[in-house]
């Protein structure tokens, strides 16, 4: 018994641990395929101690694989690179269209990588481009990943998809994934991409994911420019069920609106009545427009396939789907 | 013969004086200088011939002997009999607060070295005819009065007898609370106490009307406590004067910085040596920062600041109140800021060693045991990261578990289910006053 006692403390393995500082903490990778796979690793860097001192310092490797990649990184650099608090994944565009099921398979079974890590699909770019010339911010991951939370129940932007949630999802099922596009130096968190078997098939508008959003309750508040308004969103109350063979959707919607000053006419201030009812026509117009937009598409982004396969019903029949919207419009600012 | 074999045992005992009076026949006497009180003699041997109170007759060269020892003068009247004269002299410090458990109410008395004042500050608390107090012997060189005091009906009989059983044992040492509570004590080694100590009056009174037994040596100002429990440790002087509310939430964040000062440095070696993946990305980036030029491995940076804490505390336990501050403020500039300064340690580690010390400090009961266990858990947790750390941990309990004082279960009253029975061990309960 003493013996197995103290082989116990002498198999540890303590020898050869790594202390924290020994460690490259990865912040954020970028994957792309061009011919091969292309690892992008953003490393935090720090000069004099001191965590204000940080920086992101993003190297490139090409593989044929993601796991050679990342062999060839621990060489390249002289710290031991560590997944585990990476922030973000970046798939470029290429790597986005032709299917990203490998790494993220890859990445899922790392023992050191966390699966709830959040997921970006840049579109028009590669992500290796978004992670180097980045002009934005000190460490791009982890800013990226901190917007992406704190704005994931707020209107514009598609919710946050981790790694394990992608991997996980059926053949045929349909997610968005949040994007982003780099126009003239400037980042724009831009609507979402549409990915179904682990591919990208379509990209949606931010006004798509404002309506989608507000279809599935997954929005709490948030502001959205219509026309000359900015509505504010504040609070969705749905309920979607199944009537008569067909979907009815009950959704209750406080909003507040203000105009936008450059189109503002005084003489059109002539009844605040005449304002917000034009308004609430206008979003419900919007509103209508985006479902029979996603209802029309071939995959099921309203997941109401899903629906039905739940409630044992048929899922091949063409569902047609009601709306039963009431908009109210609390402390409007308009034209104050 | 008396008389001679007395002079015999006390030769080359230069405070030992023989002399006589003389009134209408001469009467020799001796006693013990410094013992006896000078003006005493003299007023009782000046009316030698009349019928002296407290006065006794001895026979025996023992008796005499311990007669003279008591501070008596012993006056010499036939070859085989003499007569004790009661002459002690009052040698004994006022009665104080003791600095070691004060209170913000609360009585501030404290026992003192006489054993017969500490009796009666005790009776002062305990008006009652129960209360009872047994005298003991127990040295074999050392004379030294001992008592046993408990209150009938009220005592815990297995542990009086066992107190009994284990007091028959005579000291050939000095005998003093520590002599007595490491002689009769179960579990030797263990780190943890399992009899109780005060110098506080009130405190034995407390303890003795909920069924202990106290032990009291005469020349020691403080009361042994039978049987004392590990919930014992969290309880302070305090709890009993103040309101429940303050006094419970006190007791709770005693139990709490008991696990934080073991536990601390524990899990942070194990964290950053082997699951950096358990750290939030912000406190890793922080820590990795600060470690940055540090020469050595976590595990001896903990291990070399925990024992310059130790070095300091030991140090400040030493210096005199007028150095204190000179201490402290070298230890808190060396420590605290040169040290990390110069690269030798990371600022986290020294904020890990700061926490773990000062909830150390909250429950001086417990210092030896949160010295012990925080160093073997720390080692576990470098060997074995989060797993040393439960092994360590599990190790700690499973020794409580076995722990046993007087008899009676160490930790019974912490583990039990019933609301009764841990009423006073995390929580202090109110006084309800009782039935009408």
């Amino acid at each position: 018994m003493k013996i197995i006692f103290m082989l116990i403390f002498f198999l540890t393995g303590c020898i050869d641990v790594f202390e924290i500082e020994e460690y490259a903490l990865v912040a954020g990778i970028g994957i792309d395929y061009n011919e091969g796979f292309e690892l992008t690793a953003e490393m935090v860097k720090q000069e004099d101690g001191k965590t204000s001192s940080m920086k992101g310092v993003p190297i490139s490797i090409k593989g044929d694989t993601l796991e050679e990649c990342l062999e060839k990184l621990d060489f390249n650099y002289p710290n031991k690179p560590y997944l585990s608090h990476c922030n973000l994944i970046v798939i470029g565009e290429e790597m986005a269209k032709r299917g990203f099921y490998e790494p993220f398979n890859f990445l899922l079974h790392d023992a050191d990588f966390r699966i709830a890590t959040p997921i970006l699909i840049v579109k028009n770019e590669t992500a290796k481009d978004f992670l180097i010339e980045n002009p934005f911010s000190d460490i791009i991951s982890y800013d990226i990943a901190k917007v992406l939370k704190e704005n994931e129940k707020r209107a514009n932007i598609a919710k946050i998809m981790s790694l394990y949630q992608v991997v996980n999802t059926k053949e045929d099922e349909v997610i968005v994934l949040p994007t982003c596009e780099i126009k003239e130096k400037h980042l724009d968190l831009y609507g979402g991409a549409v990915v179904s078997n682990y591919k990208v098939i379509d990209y949606l508008t931010n006004e798509d994911i404002n309506a989608l959003k507000i279809f599935d309750s997954s929005i709490n508040e948030g502001h959205i420019q219509l026309n000359e308004y900015s509505i504010f969103v504040k609070a969705v109350k749905n309920d979607l069920s199944y009537v008569n063979d067909s979907f009815l959707w009950k959704s209750k919607i406080e909003i507040s609106f203000g105009k936008n000053p450059d189109n503002y006419d005084e003489d059109s201030y002539e009844s605040l009545e005449l304002i917000e009812e034009e308004v609430k026509n206008l979003f419900l117009q919007t509103l209508n427009e985006r479902m029979n937009k996603f209802h029309e598409k071939e995959y099921d982004l309203l997941k109401l396939k899903k629906k039905l396969y739940r409630m044992g019903l048929p899922i091949d029949s063409d569902i047609a789907i009601n709306n039963d919207v009431v908009i109210s419009i609390k402390l409007s600012s308009a034209i104050s | 013969m008396i008389k001679k074999e007395i002079i015999e045992a006390f030769t080359n005992d230069d405070t030992f004086i023989l002399s006589k009076y003389y009134k209408e026949k001469p009467y020799e006497y001796g006693y013990l200088d410094g013992l006896a009180d000078d003006k005493q003699i003299k007023k009782w041997l000046m009316n030698i011939e009349e019928n002296i109170p407290n006065s006794k007759e001895i026979y025996t060269k023992e008796e005499g002997i311990v007669e003279l020892l008591d501070g008596n003068t012993l006056v010499f009247v036939t070859v085989s009999k003499c007569v004790a004269i009661e002459t002690k002299k009052s040698i004994e410090r006022g009665i104080e607060e003791p600095g070691n458990e004060r209170v913000m109410k609360g009585p501030k008395n404290g026992f003192v070295e006489n054993i017969l004042t500490n009796l009666a500050l005790i009776r002062k608390y305990v008006i009652s005819a129960d209360i009872k107090i047994q005298y003991k012997k127990i040295g074999e060189q050392d004379n030294k009065k001992l008592a046993i005091v408990y209150m009938e009906g009220l005592v815990n009989k297995e542990v009086l007898d066992t107190v009994n059983n284990r007091l028959k044992k005579t000291f050939k040492d000095c005998i003093d609370s520590n002599a007595v509570t490491e002689a009769i004590r179960e579990n030797k080694y263990s780190p943890f106490r399992t009899i109780g100590d005060t110098e506080r009056p009130d405190l034995v009174a407390i303890n003795i009307l909920q069924g202990r037994v106290a032990i009291l040596i005469d020349g020691t100002p403080m009361a042994l406590i039978a049987p004392y429990f590990f919930n014992d440790n969290f309880q302070s002087a305090d709890d009993y004067y103040l309101n429940f509310y303050y006094a419970s939430v006190n007791r709770l964040l005693r139990i709490l910085s008991f696990i934080v000062t073991i536990s601390v440095p524990g899990l942070y070696i194990a964290f950053l040596t082997y699951h950096h993946e358990f750290l939030p990305t912000k406190i890793a980036l922080s820590i990795a920062a600060s470690r940055e030029g540090v020469p050595f491995p976590t595990f001896v940076e903990l291990l070399i600041l925990l024992i310059m804490f130790e070095f300091l505390r030991e140090s400040g336990a030493k210096t005199p109140n007028v150095l204190g501050t000179s201490l402290s403020v070298v230890g808190a500039l060396i420590i605290g800021q040169a040290t990390v300064d110069a690269r030798l340690v990371s600022a986290s580690v020294v904020v890990v060693v700061a926490l773990s010390s000062v909830t150390g400090l909250l429950i001086p009961r417990l210092i030896n045991p949160s010295m012990v266990y925080r160093i073997l858990i720390l080692i576990f947790s470098a060997l074995l990261g989060i797993h040393g750390f439960m092994v360590g941990f599990v190790l700690m309990v499973i020794h409580l578990m076995g722990l046993k004082s007087f008899n009676q279960n160490y930790v019974s009253n912490m583990m039990a289910f019933d609301l009764r029975r841990i009423e006073n061990t995390y929580y202090r309960k109110p006084h309800t006053g009782g039935k009408k």
